[in-house]
């Protein structure tokens, strides 16, 4: 729907054919000026009429007597009437739809007249159907004096077809504006004309050239229909490709010609608006003087608009120039690279012709051969290919292959075939694109009609370029080669391309690289650990709570969920990703620097998909203990104390049993653990086998140190040794071997310099506590074992550095320091600068159990070196003060664990230790030396006659030297047949049976320890400077406190106030009330008690501690008074400390809960 | 030694061009390595109660690294996984592709 016009009506102009145009008194856009719009333009122009500004339309009176002329404005300078001026042209002419009219027979105008086109807009090409002698006639009349007929013309001009004109003329008649004589002349003309009509559109409408084409490509249509009649299909084909390409061109033709068109009509338009607009200011300056304000109004929008419009056609204009600037701007680099071709290709034959002949001159040559291709590379790279003639890559190369004739007109070179090329062998598509891009440059730059030059050539072209398909010629030549390829270069001084590599880093940026990354990590991965702590204290809450809020779904819920891993965050990932990526490059610097790189057997052949290198191992595996040190720095100390237990347990398996259970983790294999023990029963078995290959590695171990330190000479006799040391050893002959080997190096020892053989005296030492240790390979599946065949060899420093990381005692990285260090395989300590003698030292056997015999045996001996340990012999320091007490008597048979045994001693009897480290039992009046230097084999106390019992407990006092290295902290209750304890005497500390008592010199602060077993561990007693301390996985769980009885204090022990709450310090509790239960016996100070046990802990009533009450009751929670009774008026009441209240705004302390836990009991006070 | 390490670990682990006794050192501490590490995400997966029953495990003097790991593979479902990945980033970083 059209939007009503605006406006009142003030009048109707009339038109040709009867019609009428509304006119309206305020047509005056109140649109901003200077903003042009497209659509509105075109609508106003719709409304103003051009014809009508230069033709004032009549007044009302006008329209009722249409037969009144009006005066015809002033023409421009020169013109006497508008219908001279040439090419004038209504809107319509211009693309403008025409005027709105009203149909004839509406008797009054109104706005909501029906307004209809008069008629239908005429495209130009349409308008060819009206004779031009009609148009000549009317011409003739006009210039007669009937101006009125200019419309006419116009009308004329404008109509579609011969019914319309007709319909016009008699209109026109009707009016009265024309005569009936003249409308016959016209309906004559009109009618009479049509054959001359075709032949003006003939001469017109189609050139010879069209008419040459059309009729190539009916020749070609007449051929087809032979060639089917014929049955020749391949004719047929050929043919229709050759009409299809025909017609093609044609098209692209008259499309060109099309646009080129509108590029005239554009201009026209131009000049047409412009003289309007010269016209449309003299009639406004005539109106002004008229002071005729309507109509200036009018005129001066008439005159905006035009400008508009003027404006829009010129910026089309202007983009056509442009376009066809770059085109000549093509044209004139095309022509510069034409030029340049021509050089080069005289340049490179004069190169070639002195190629062989003078190497000055053809270096001469080809620099300037350079010089121009240089200079072809540069203005191609300066200038943009324009897009109508661009050149598509394997496409017809237009530089090469057209040229302006003399004339202008752009046409195909046939140098080509001058080139080398057989332009015949060219498929004819090739001449086709060249054509299509001389054809567009013709045509945007007017030059000329290119289209007749290429209906000259188009059939020669077809003719002589048959298409492939029917050429017995098989292929065209491909585009590259065109124009031929020149002869190879010869060499040229220019350095041939560098691979661009990227910067090598120094090592030094590397390590500070891999450095930055590890900490980053680090850092980001312990951050998100103690996330995820936190996350899973909340998770644990919110179970906790849903369990109490969902009762009797604990069960179903099960009373511990793992909160579930989440994912790393993002930054977590690139941090680690960063890492790799380090320690990636240091793997490379590492890898480069190493020669180990080939992992090929023995017959050249690649071993596994992965290459071992040494390098590469030990790099890391110190990257992953720094990671593991910081990782561990930062955890919380149950989770440090955790990994330091679980590294302590992996560092005292025996190797053997190691490898089974890494070979689980290493190839993930059967990874049931659970079944593991059935993997190391399975190694066991091995073990006959491999202990003397074991035996074989410590020899090597063993045999690289001394090797390292004798002379070229002693290599050789130690390489023969070793020779026949590996020589036909087995599982039968290997300690006898070893003791050969042992002995050989004991020969070697002499021919060293001393300080050699000090060292020597260590490799022995080693050697012999290998020996030592392949004995206690027998508790290979399982059993605890102290010492280790990875005692001997690398482990134990790994073990050290995880123990500082993870918090171990000081007393295991000193066993671990006491040790010889072969984890580097040439990495021998220091010896002691002499020999010491052979201690004499013996003790003889007390109540007290073998454990505390060897435990004074070990005082007496590091007695006699007044303390240092260093000072005691390797071999004792090894076989003795390398082992718990509790070791060497699960060792030599003292006592065993399955059993629950000990060894019965007897009074009189002695247990002392020879030179070597073994234990000596005197007895009878005979020492055994408890050891088989024969098999190399440990005697137990059985196979020098002892006698095994079970043993009951006696409480007795520990009495053990005060400087006794402590090493020994395992001592479990079934040892206790013959255990000391402490016993407390007037208030002092109260002891149990099943305890023992040690002093620490690794501890020099506690005076004397004493131990009490807990479920498998150990509770404490440090005695600190007087005053107790009780301990529990290195936290202190009890200290002294004083319970006043009757008046007077005795010293018990109470549990810190931080333990008496919290389930995870349950344990702590358990611990703190065994040993309170054992070591405490509040009976003694009441006269009645009872006991009740609360989270873990205890409470305990007690009654009439005081004589001067013997009702008074007080309460103690874990050792604590927190509680105690009151008179009242309704009786007695047990009421809470008030500095252990919790506040009436806060939940009940644990006292409170403790003595609300009490209130039943309280009630009634039954003491049993 | 060379009975008691399989040839499926020598070949995956590149060892192959090491001697026997080398071979047992390395893997020893291969193993340590991948111990540790499980260990310690181990760690991150138990609930503050289980690692209080671990911990309690661990006093016992007969625990040994197997009932270790036996213990975490009850209570971790996607142990295996774990340990799968721990063992493939030390792969990773002292194994070179040679083919």
């Amino acid at each position: 729907m059209s939007e009503s016009p605006k406006g009142n009506i003030t009048g109707l102009k009339p038109l040709p054919g009867g019609s009428f145009e509304v006119i309206r008194d305020t047509p005056v856009d109140s649109s901003p000026r200077g903003e042009f719009d497209p659509q509105e333009m075109r609508k106003d122009l719709e409304d103003l009429d051009l014809q009508m500004a230069l033709n004032p339309p009549p007044t009302d009176f006008d329209v009722l007597h249409a037969q009144v002329e009006r005066p015809v404005p002033e023409p421009p300078s020169g013109i006497s009437d508008f219908s001279q001026i040439k090419d004038l042209k209504r809107p319509t002419d211009i693309d403008l739809p025409p005027s709105k009219i009203i149909q004839p027979g509406s008797p009054v105008p109104n706005p909501s007249a029906k307004i209809e086109l008069a008629t239908e807009y005429t495209p130009r090409e349409e308008r060819s159907t009206i004779p031009q002698v009609l148009n000549t006639y009317v011409e003739d009349l006009i210039k007669g004096g009937l101006s009125r007929l200019r419309l006419l013309k116009f009308d004329i001009e404008d109509v579609k077809t011969r019914e319309n004109a007709r319909e016009i003329i008699n209109k026109y008649k009707t009016t009265g504006r024309i005569t009936e004589d003249q409308r016959k002349k016209m309906l004559d003309l009109l009618e009479g004309s049509s054959e001359d009509m075709q032949e003006e559109n003939n001469t017109e409408g189609n050139s010879i050239k069209e008419v040459e084409a059309d009729n190539f490509i009916a020749g070609l249509r007449n051929q087809i229909k032979t060639a089917e009649s014929e049955k020749d299909e391949t004719k047929v084909l050929r043919l229709e490709d050759d009409l299809h390409k025909a017609e093609q061109e044609v098209l692209s033709v008259e499309a060109r010609e099309a646009e080129k068109e509108q590029y005239d009509l554009n201009k026209k338009k131009r000049a047409d608006i412009k003289r309007s607009i010269t016209i449309f200011k003299k009639n406004i300056k005539k109106a002004e003087i008229d002071k005729d304000e309507h109509k200036v109004l009018k005129l001066e929008d008439a005159v905006h608009k035009a400008e508009h419009y003027l404006i829009s056609i010129d910026k089309e204009l202007a983009d056509v120039d442009a376009k066809n600037e770059k085109i000549r701007r093509t044209i004139e680099l095309n022509e510069q690279i034409g030029k340049l071709d021509e050089q080069i290709k005289i340049q490179t034959e004069k190169v070639r012709v002195v190629e062989n002949s003078d190497e000055k001159a053809y270096r001469e040559e080809l620099a300037k051969l350079r010089a121009i291709e240089d200079e072809k590379k540069a203005l191609t790279k300066t200038e943009e290919p324009v897009a109508s003639p661009a050149i598509e890559t394997g496409s017809v190369d237009p530089i090469k292959d057209w040229e302006w004739s003399e004339m202008g007109i752009a046409y195909l070179k046939q140098t080509a075939i001058e080139n080398g090329v057989d332009m015949s062998l060219v498929d004819a598509s090739v001449w086709q694109e060249a054509y299509d891009q001389i054809m567009s440059i013709n045509s945007h730059t007017g030059r000329v009609s290119a289209r007749d030059k290429f209906m000259e050539d188009l059939p020669r072209v077809i003719t002589n370029n048959p298409s492939p398909q029917n050429s017995e010629l098989p292929i065209s030549i491909p585009l590259d080669t065109w124009p031929p390829v020149l002869p190879p270069e010869p060499p040229l001084d220019i350095p041939p391309p560098i691979d661009i590599l990227p910067p090598v880093k120094s090592p030094e940026q590397i390590n500070a690289e891999l450095e930055s990354a590890r900490s980053d990590y680090a850092a980001k991965l312990i951050e998100w650990k103690n996330k995820n702590r936190e996350n899973k204290y909340k998770f644990k809450t919110l179970i906790s709570n849903l369990y109490k809020s969902a009762k009797n779904v604990t069960s179903d819920l099960g009373l511990e969920r793992q909160m579930p891993e989440g994912k790393r965050p993002q930054k977590l990932m690139d941090a680690e990703g960063a890492y790799m990526e380090a320690k990636k490059e240091k793997n490379r610097q590492k890898f480069s620097e190493s020669t180990d790189r080939e992992v090929k057997n023995k017959k050249g052949e690649v071993v596994g998909k992965y290459e071992f290198n040494a390098g590469l191992f030990d790099q890391a595996r110190i990257e992953f203990d720094e990671l593991q040190k910081r990782i561990a720095e930062s955890l919380p100390p149950l989770e440090k104390g955790i990994v330091a237990k679980s590294l302590e347990k992996w560092a005292k398996v025996p190797l053997l049993a190691r490898i089974a259970l890494t070979t689980t983790l290493m190839t993930g294999a059967g990874m049931l653990f659970g079944t593991v023990a059935v993997a190391g029963a399975g190694t066991a078995l091995a073990y006959r086998g491999a202990r003397s290959l074991s035996g074989a590695i410590v020899g090597q171990v063993i045999g690289e140190a001394a090797g390292e330190i004798l002379e070229d000479n002693s290599k050789r006799r130690i390489e023969k040794a070793r020779e026949n040391y590996a020589s036909g050893i087995d599982e039968h002959n290997f300690e006898e071997k070893e003791k050969e080997l042992m002995r050989f190096y004991d020969k070697e020892e002499n021919r060293v310099k001393r300080n050699r053989l000090k060292k020597a005296g260590v490799m022995m030492a080693a050697g012999v506590e290998g020996n030592l240790a392949f004995s206690t390979l027998t508790d290979l599946a399982g059993v605890s074992v102290g010492t280790s065949i990875d005692n001997i060899r690398g482990d134990r420093p790994v073990v050290n550095s995880d123990a500082k990381a993870f918090g171990l005692s000081r007393s295991l990285e000193d066993f671990g320091k006491r040790g010889p260090d072969f984890s580097k395989d040439i990495n021998l300590p220091q010896p002691p600068e002499a020999v010491s003698p052979v201690p004499e030292v013996q003790v003889e056997l007390s109540q007290k159990g073998f454990i505390q015999d060897i435990h004074n045996m070990k005082a007496k001996i590091l007695a006699q070196y007044d303390g240092d340990v260093d000072k005691i012999p390797e071999k004792i320091k090894t076989n003795v003060f390398g082992k718990s007490s509790m070791d060497l008597a699960k060792q030599y048979g003292f006592y065993d664990p399955k059993t629950g045994m000990s060894g019965m001693g007897h009074a009189g009897e002695h247990l002392s230790v020879d030179a070597d480290g073994h234990l000596v039992y005197e007895h009878g009046g005979k020492a055994d030396t408890m050891f088989d230097s024969e098999t190399g084999k440990v005697k137990t106390f059985e196979n020098v006659g002892g006698t095994m019992f079970i043993p009951k407990v006696s409480p007795e006092v520990v009495s053990v030297p005060e400087d006794l290295p402590a090493v020994d902290v395992s001592a479990p209750p079934e040892v206790a047949g013959s255990q000391p304890s402490l016993s407390v005497e007037s208030g002092e500390y109260a002891t149990t049976p099943g305890s023992f008592k040690s002093s620490s010199i690794d501890l020099p602060q506690v005076e004397s320890t004493t131990h009490y077993p807990f479920q498998n561990g150990i509770v404490d007693v440090l005695d600190k400077q007087g005053e107790s301390v009780v301990m529990f996985r290195s936290t202190e769980i009890g200290h002294e406190s004083i319970l006043n009885v009757d008046g007077k204090p005795h010293k018990i022990y109470s549990l810190p106030d931080n333990l008496q709450e919290g389930s995870n310090n349950a344990p702590y509790r358990e611990a703190f009330t065994s040993f309170f239960q054992k070591n405490i016996d509040l009976s003694r100070f009441a006269n009645k008690m009872i006991s009740q046990d609360f989270e873990g802990g205890k409470v305990h009533i007690l009654r009439g501690l005081d004589k001067s009450d013997p009702m008074g009751v007080r309460v103690l929670l874990n050792g604590k008074e927190i509680g105690k009774s009151i008179m009242t008026s309704g009786g007695v009441k047990v009421e809470i400390d008030p500095a252990l209240k919790g506040g009436w705004l806060f939940s009940d302390t644990v006292y409170e809960r403790a003595l609300k836990s009490l209130k039943p009991i309280i009630k009634t006070l039954q003491f049993k | 030694m060379t009975d008691i390490l399989s040839k499926d670990l020598v070949k995956e682990w590149g060892l192959g061009s090491l001697a026997p006794e080398k071979q047992a050192d390395i893997v020893d501490r291969i193993g340590k390595m991948i111990y540790q590490a499980v260990l310690v995400r181990a760690l991150d997966i138990l609930s503050e109660k289980e690692q209080t029953e671990f911990d309690l495990l661990l006093d016992e003097d007969t625990t040994t690294p197997q009932d270790v790991l036996a213990f975490l593979q009850k209570k971790i479902p996607t142990f295996e996984q774990l340990v799968l990945e721990e063992r493939q980033n030390i792969k990773e970083s002292i194994l070179v592709p040679t083919v």
